[in-house]
C-alpha cells in the first residue's frame, strides 16, 4: 500500500505545482453577519475561573457529561445487550425476533447479518466511491476547485477544469484509483494554501481519497463493494476527526458560524443544541448557541472517531447532512454528498470496533467478580476521556488570536 | 456429558440450571451474541446454523433430546459463532458459564467428556469440508438424509419418519446448495420411491434402499 501511495502521490501532486490555481476560499452558503458577537465571550476574562466565561464552562461541562454518559452506556452495552436478549427478544419468535435482533445489532455496532443490510452496504460503498465524481463535475462547470466553494482563478481555470473532469472519469470508471486517491489527497494538502480552516472544511473529501489510495491499481477489473476492517477504521477515524476539527473551527471562526445562522435562522432550532445551552445567560444567547452548536459537532465527531455507537451517530449525520443539502441550503451544499457517502459506508459496515478495546477488555474481566471495581473503572474512564476531549481545547481556544480571520 | 453423575451430583447440577420452554421457531441465541451459558435439550428439536454476512443460512446440525449445545463458545468465552433455533416446542436446561466453571472445577471428568465431544465435532467438520470440496449435491443430500434417518428417524408402518420438520430450504442449507437444486433432487428421490412427504415430515419408506442409493452415489462420485 505504501509503495502504491508513494507512486500515486508523486504523480498526483504534479499538477498542483501549477501557480495560482484557485482563488481564496469563499463559502457559497450565505454568511453575512447581521449583528456582531461579543468577542470577549470567547476569550480570556480576568477574574473568572480559568479565565473562561462561566456560561462557556457550563456548556462545556454539560457536553462533557453527555459525552461521558454515552461512553458509560457504550462500555456497559453488554448488559444492555443481555436485557435485549432475555427481556425483549425472548418472547418473540420467527422473522419478528430476527428483525428486532438485527435492529439491536445495528444500534450496538454488532454485525448485522441480513441480505438487505448487505445490499445496502454494497450500494453505499459504490455510492461513496463514485460520488466525488459528481461534485468534481459540478465544480468544473462552476469554475471551482474540487468543491464549488473554491473558485478557480481565470488564468488556470481551464487546466484545472480538465484535470477535474479527467479525475471524475477515472473515478466513475474505477480506473487507477490509487492515482485518484493521490490527486484527492494532494488537492486537500493544496487547500492549506488558504490556511488550515479551508483544509479542515475539506477533510471529508480525504475519506474518499483514502479509500482510493487503499485500492489496487487494477481497480477497473474489480467490483469494489465492501470495506475491509482496516479501511472502515481509517475512514471512520478521518470522518470523525473532520467533524471534531470543524466543531473547533466553528468556535474559533464564530463570526462565520453565526453569519450562516443570521441568514438561515431556522438552523438555530436544533433540540440537541437547545439542550446544551439550556440555563445559560440570555445576554449571551447567540454566543452560547455558537458554542453549543460547535460542541455538538465535536461530540458527535469524537464518538464516530473513537467508534462509540458509530452507527447511531453516523445515521444522525446522514439525516442532518441530507436535510442541510435538500432543505436548508440547497444545491450549493452538494459537497455534503462526501460525508453522506462516507457515513453510509461506515454505518453499513460490519467491521465496527471502538478505539477503547483495553477499557472494554478490563471491564469484561471484572464483570462477574468485581462489580464495584467495574463500575468505577467505567465511570472514571468515561469521565476522563470526555473531559479531555472537550475542556482542554475549549480552554486553549480562549487564548487564541483571531486576527488571522480579520 | 453428564452421564457419569450420581444422584447427588445430578441434584447439585439441577439446582444450578434453569429449565426453560421455548415455542417452535424461536431463536435461543444468535451468532455474535456473548456466549454466557450452555444448554441441554430435554425435549423437541432445534437447528444449529451459521449466517453469512449477506444473510444466507447454513444448517450445521439438528439437535435432538439429550444434546448439549453452546458449550464450545461458552468455554472460549467469546461471542457465539452459530445461532440455534427451535424446530418445534422445546424444553431446555440452561447452565450459566460461571456455574459451569464452578461445577467443572469439582468434577474435572466433565472437561474430558467435553474434550471428547469437541474431538468428535472436529472430525465431523473435517468430513463436511471434504464433502463440500469433493462431492456433488446428490451425494451430500443423500448423506444428510441418511444421517437424519439414523439420528432422528422413527420407525412406523409407512417407513422411517424423520421427526424434525425440515423444509427443502432447510435441507438445501444443510448441504450447502440452493433450494431449487435440492427441490429438484427431492422430487427425483420421491419419484424413485426413496422419499415421501407426510404431514410436514419426510418419510423414508425403505431406509436400506436410501443407504444403498447413498453408497452407490458415493462409488460413482469418487
Amino acid at each position: 500500500m505504501k509503495a502504491r501511495l508513494r507512486l500515486g502521490l508523486g504523480v498526483g501532486l504534479g499538477p498542483l505545482m501549477l501557480p495560482a490555481a484557485a482563488a481564496a476560499h469563499e463559502r457559497f452558503v450565505k454568511h453575512e453577519l447581521k449583528q456582531h458577537l461579543q468577542d470577549g465571550f470567547f476569550q480570556q476574562q480576568a477574574g473568572k475561573p480559568f479565565g473562561m466565561d462561566p456560561n462557556m464552562i457550563q456548556v462545556g461541562l454539560l457536553v462533557t457529561l453527555v459525552l461521558a454518559a454515552f461512553f458509560v452506556f457504550f462500555f456497559l452495552r453488554e448488559g444492555l445487550d443481555e436485557f435485549i436478549r432475555y427481556k425483549i427478544l425472548a418472547p418473540l419468535r420467527g422473522a419478528v425476533q430476527r428483525t428486532v435482533h438485527n435492529v439491536a445489532c445495528f444500534v450496538m455496532d454488532k454485525p448485522v447479518r441480513s441480505k438487505w443490510f448487505y445490499a445496502a452496504g454494497e450500494w453505499s460503498v459504490i455510492m461513496f466511491l463514485r460520488s466525488p465524481a459528481l461534485v468534481l463535475m459540478y465544480s468544473a462547470t462552476n469554475d471551482s476547485l474540487v468543491m464549488p466553494s473554491y473558485p478557480l482563478e481565470p488564468s488556470s481555470a481551464v487546466i484545472f477544469k480538465f484535470i477535474q473532469v479527467l479525475l471524475a472519469i477515472l473515478i466513475l470508471t474505477q480506473t487507477l484509483l490509487p492515482l485518484c486517491g493521490a490527486l484527492v489527497i494532494g488537492t486537500w494538502f493544496y487547500t492549506f494554501r488558504w490556511g488550515p480552516f479551508v483544509a479542515i472544511d475539506a477533510i471529508p473529501i480525504v475519506t474518499a481519497g483514502i479509500l482510493y489510495a487503499m485500492s489496487p491499481w487494477q481497480s477497473h477489473k474489480l467490483a469494489i463493494t465492501r470495506l475491509n476492517a482496516q479501511q472502515t477504521r481509517v475512514i471512520r477515524f478521518v470522518f470523525g476527526l473532520g467533524f471534531v476539527a470543524l466543531g473547533w473551527a466553528k468556535i474559533y471562526n464564530h463570526d462565520l458560524t453565526v453569519g450562516v445562522a443570521d441568514n438561515y435562522p431556522w438552523i438555530m432550532n436544533d433540540p440537541m443544541v437547545g439542550f446544551f445551552k439550556m440555563g445559560t445567560d440570555p445576554a449571551f444567547q447567540r454566543e452560547t448557541w455558537v458554542l453549543s452548536f460547535a460542541l455538538a459537532e465535536v461530540m458527535s465527531g469524537f464518538m464516530i472517531m473513537m467508534g462509540i455507537f458509530t452507527r447511531l451517530w453516523g445515521t444522525i449525520m446522514i439525516v442532518m447532512f441530507t436535510k442541510l443539502t435538500l432543505v436548508d441550503f440547497g444545491w450549493d451544499e452538494i459537497p455534503h454528498i462526501y460525508p453522506i457517502g462516507a457515513a453510509l459506508a461506515v454505518v453499513t459496515s460490519n467491521h465496527l470496533h471502538s478505539e477503547f478495546g483495553l477499557v472494554e477488555k478490563i471491564e469484561r474481566a471484572l464483570r462477574s467478580d468485581a462489580p464495584a471495581k467495574r463500575f468505577t473503572l467505567v465511570a472514571v474512564s468515561a469521565t476522563v476521556i470526555a473531559f479531555l476531549a472537550v475542556m482542554p481545547v475549549l480552554y486553549f481556544l480562549t487564548f487564541t488570536n483571531r486576527s488571522l480571520l480579520r | 456429558m453428564f452421564e457419569r453423575l450420581d444422584k447427588n451430583e445430578l441434584d447439585q447440577l439441577e439446582a444450578l440450571t434453569e429449565k426453560k420452554r421455548y415455542p417452535a421457531n424461536t431463536t435461543i441465541f444468535f451468532q455474535d451474541d456473548p456466549a454466557d451459558a450452555l444448554y441441554i435439550l430435554l425435549s423437541g428439536s432445534a437447528k444449529v446454523f451459521q449466517t453469512s454476512e449477506d444473510g444466507k443460512d447454513r444448517i450445521l446440525r439438528i439437535l435432538k433430546r439429550g444434546n448439549a449445545f453452546g458449550e464450545l463458545a461458552m468455554i472460549e468465552g467469546k461471542s457465539r459463532f452459530v445461532s440455534v433455533q427451535t424446530l418445534e416446542e422445546c424444553e431446555m436446561l440452561r447452565l450459566a458459564r460461571k456455574d459451569f466453571v464452578a461445577f467443572a472445577d469439582k468434577h474435572t471428568w466433565v472437561l474430558w467428556t467435553l474434550l471428547s465431544a469437541f474431538a468428535e465435532r472436529i472430525r465431523r467438520k473435517n468430513e463436511d469440508v471434504l464433502d463440500l470440496a469433493f462431492r456433488d449435491v446428490p451425494y451430500r443430500l443423500l448423506h444428510v438424509l441418511s444421517e437424519l434417518v439414523e439420528q432422528h428417524g422413527e420407525s412406523g408402518p409407512d417407513g422411517c419418519r424423520i421427526t424434525s420438520q425440515l423444509s427443502a430450504r432447510d435441507l438445501a442449507s444443510m448441504v450447502g446448495s440452493n433450494s431449487e437444486t435440492v427441490g429438484r433432487l427431492l422430487d427425483r428421490f420421491e419419484t424413485d420411491g426413496l422419499l415421501k412427504r407426510a404431514g410436514g415430515h419426510w418419510v423414508v419408506p425403505d431406509p436400506k434402499a436410501l443407504l444403498r442409493a447413498f453408497e452407490y452415489t458415493a462409488q460413482q462420485d469418487v
